[in-house]
């Protein structure tokens, strides 16, 4: 479910954010704290529609969430 | 742990108990008046019914908003097809071993069909249980 290409600045930006809790952001996103601790982690890759709810709760574009290393 | 981790290590704790009932009474059964009677100890097996009963042991948590989300879809979709995976395969060993122990004009007792399936059940139960605990336990710190 994760991906080792994947990767997020979801807990700087959370910090960076008036010190968000894992609980706020996943109440304003819709998913459970355990999905944002996992994405965190890089343990699980969320899905298209979740990755834009993420980044338009931190007011950024999506390339400053996730990054994606391509290795080719 | 979440209310579908709490199901998970319920059922897998309720369907080992049920196996280890059923292998050791079939054994002892088995040791002093040996099969067709033995047979009987899987009725053990049995035991897997109180799995019915997680959904009422293991509430819904009232104090989040969300507690059901697309990472839980898929790790419910993952931990269903590896049970439907391994109950097929069940029935596919248990049908070629019965072949090999009865040959090819043998024949088996009415009592193996009920058998086969609950230890299918439980084997599919025991695979979508460990599934479920796997795939969560890789998400990193639970809450």
């Amino acid at each position: 479910m994760g991906s080792d290409r994947l990767s997020n600045q979801m807990r700087r930006l959370r910090l960076d954010n008036g010190q968000m809790t894992q609980q706020d952001l996943a109440d304003k996103v819709g998913v459970t704290r355990q999905t944002i601790i996992a994405i965190e982690a890089g343990k699980y890759a969320p899905s298209l529609p979740l990755a834009f709810r993420i980044a338009q709760t931190f007011g950024v574009p999506i390339e400053n969430v996730f990054q994606y290393k391509n290795t080719d | 742990m979440n209310r579908a981790q709490k199901i998970a290590l319920y059922n897998l704790i309720v369907i080992v108990v049920s196996i280890s009932f059923s292998v050791g009474a079939v054994i002892m059964v088995a040791l002093s008046t040996g099969f067709p009677v033995a047979f009987a100890g899987f009725g053990f097996l049995g035991l897997c019914i109180f799995t019915a009963l997680a959904p009422l042991l293991f509430r819904k948590e009232k104090q989040y908003k969300v507690e059901h989300d697309e990472r839980d879809i898929l790790i419910t979709k993952n931990s269903e097809l590896t049970a439907n995976n391994c109950s097929n395969v069940f029935f596919v060993l248990v049908s070629i071993i019965a072949l090999f122990i009865f040959g090819l004009n043998g024949t088996v007792s009415v009592l193996t069909l009920p058998i086969m399936v609950a230890g299918a059940y439980a084997i599919s139960g025991l695979a979508r249980s460990v599934s479920v605990l796997v795939q969560y336990g890789r998400g990193g710190n639970n809450g």
